[in-house]
């Protein structure tokens, strides 16, 4: 089961490196790209919401401010380090929400991390001198359009790598432990705070390496990036895909990536497809893409038996 | 020799209701202690202050001559005090050998390593200990109620505690898992662990208790043997006015 579990995410992304050999078409490949930054989102999320069962609406405070990071920054430092800084940042952001989050829980939890993007997007606005406003910053980028797909797919083969270790360790069912009844985790000496934080943290400074990609292939930071509809998209992601299982979230990262994109053309019915398309697997797959075969296994069971006679 | 557990005149309020009034008694090591009573005597909320679950109002309880009054429960944990609950809480998404394998063995307890080889026993020897080492790969949630019960103890021995709190560790057992547990029981007071138990299922432990402590309305009404807290009027009277129910436990 496990080592299975690692095979299929080499060849998946595999799979993605070969992908530019058909895909020479620059929007494409742009839109691919995007599809791997919203998986490191996703999945970075996934450790703090699907595992420890915070469920966190705030995720894009993280990859938001490796952004801005990239954005302040990028001028002045070597990529090297810019990297370093997007990553420094959003671990910042994260013990800056995570503090006041670990008393909360469920909606009160939730209610908490929606503000965070939300004060960011005010103060990009407030502070319009440094961060431009509405507007944003400018980014150049100093990777080629495929050198920063290369980029996007190498960092979320490296996050998902790291994620699943940690996921199968001691750790990761120490955040199940927590999740599943933190007051039981106590009482097995579990420092529930600090596992929290760690969580946090470590989501995070992913996120911000992401964050700095994701402004790259921007070529722009604005606040658009703290709004709600980004840090929803995540969410919805990690649920269409399955929660709690790190290769669900990007599986439903690049799923609605790609039906986002080729709703394009009928704008006004996208968020109207991309909600039903959610309500519709949350209904049918509450185990998400992931769990599809199962959750497909027990419908036909359930209409079979539906269907005999009493 | 000093007390292991020194519960010092604990008064604990709930908006108003006092749920325990000036308790205080002493558990000395290696003792086995009944703590019974009504329901709604205060004994799970006794249970909740010792383990830094609740905070007193008034008074400290000192573990091993050091005040954890205050700490968080799983520092106390840490310091070698272990609890299981009254109902269980089982990890859902692990499997019995995962959730013993979690929990973080404290460095003073003796307990795991003298049953075991030495130092700090495995997740297999502890699940081997209380018997559920069969049922290793299961997924916790999906136990009976009888292994549920012992795999809170597993839990809780798996911190290698010096003072181990079971709160009605007995309640919803049959009858070959009651004479299990109190296998288990045997075992670790013969092995040197300090017990404290909450219990209604009298009978059970009569017999092993040392020392019994009878909490009414949140207050201690008796503090002795078995047999002087058999013939206890307070404690008789206590069980009688109004528990009958209790009284037949």
């Amino acid at each position: 089961m496990l080592p299975s579990r690692y095979v299929v995410l080499a060849a998946g992304i595999a799979g993605l490196a070969l992908l530019p050999l058909w895909v020479t078409n620059p929007y494409y490949l742009s839109v691919l790209t995007l599809a791997a930054l919203y998986a490191i989102f996703s999945s970075t999320w996934d450790i703090l919401s699907g595992y420890i069962g915070q469920l966190n609406f705030g995720h894009a405070v993280f990859f938001g401010s490796g952004a801005y990071a990239t954005g302040f920054l990028g001028p002045h430092l070597p990529p090297v380090l810019v990297f370093a800084a997007g990553a420094i940042a959003a671990a910042v952001f994260a013990v800056l929400v995570g503090l006041p989050c670990l008393k909360l829980r469920g909606p009160y939890l939730s209610l908490t991390t929606l503000v965070f993007p939300l004060i960011l997007e005010r103060l990009a606005f407030t502070f319009r001198g440094v961060t431009g406003g509405e507007y944003g910053i400018t980014v150049a980028s100093p990777l080629s359009p495929i050198g920063l797909y290369y980029a996007s797919l190498a960092l979320l083969a490296l996050t998902l790598a790291v994620l699943l270790r940690v996921a199968n360790s001691r750790i990761g069912r120490t955040f199940k432990a927590i999740g599943d009844d933190d007051q039981a985790a106590l009482a097995a000496g579990v420092n529930t705070t600090r596992f929290k934080l760690g969580a946090f943290v470590l989501g995070a400074a992913l996120a911000g390496l992401g964050g700095v990609l994701y402004a790259y292939h921007l070529r722009h930071v604005g606040p658009e990036i703290f709004g709600l509809f980004t840090s929803f998209s995540i969410v919805i992601m990690g649920i269409v895909g399955g929660m709690g299982t790190i290769i669900g979230p990007a599986l439903g990262a690049y799923f609605l990536t790609l039906l986002g994109e080729s709703l394009r053309e009928v704008e006004t019915f996208r968020i109207l497809i991309y909600s039903s398309v959610m309500i519709i697997c949350v209904m049918l797959f509450p185990h998400g893409l992931l769990g599809l075969g199962a959750s497909l296994h027990h419908l036909v069971l359930g209409l079979r038996l539906a269907r005999e006679p009493r | 020799m000093t007390a292991l557990l020194e519960v010092d005149t604990i008064t604990k309020r709930f908006r108003g209701l006092t749920a325990l009034t000036r308790v205080s008694f002493e558990v000395a090591r290696a003792e086995l202690l009944l703590v019974i009573g009504p329901n709604g005597a205060g004994k799970t909320t006794l249970f909740n202050v010792i383990t830094g679950f609740a905070q007193p109002d008034e008074g400290r309880v000192m573990l091993d001559g050091r005040a954890i009054t205050g700490l968080n429960p799983h520092a106390i944990v840490g310091r070698g005090l272990a609890r299981t609950f009254q109902i269980p809480r089982p990890f859902k998404s692990l499997t019995v050998a995962e959730t013993v394998d979690i929990a973080r063995p404290s460095k003073v307890g003796t307990v795991i390593g003298a049953l075991g080889n030495s130092g700090i026993g495995t997740a297999d020897q502890v699940l081997e200990l209380v018997q559920l080492k069969q049922r290793r790969d299961e997924a916790a949630g999906t136990l009976s109620q009888g292994d549920l019960k012992l795999l809170e103890v597993a839990r809780a021995l798996a911190t290698n505690p010096a003072l181990l709190l079971l709160d009605e560790p007995y309640a919803g057992l049959g009858p070959g898992e009651m004479a299990r547990l109190t296998q288990v029981i045997m075992d670790l007071h013969r092995a040197g662990l300090t017990l404290v138990i909450i219990e209604h299922k009298l009978r059970e432990l009569m017999r092993l208790a040392q020392r019994v402590v009878v909490l009414n309305y949140g207050e201690k009404i008796a503090d002795g043997s078995p047999a002087d807290i058999s013939r206890d009027p307070r404690v008789l009277q206590a069980y009688m006015s109004g528990h009958k129910a209790a009284a037949h436990a």
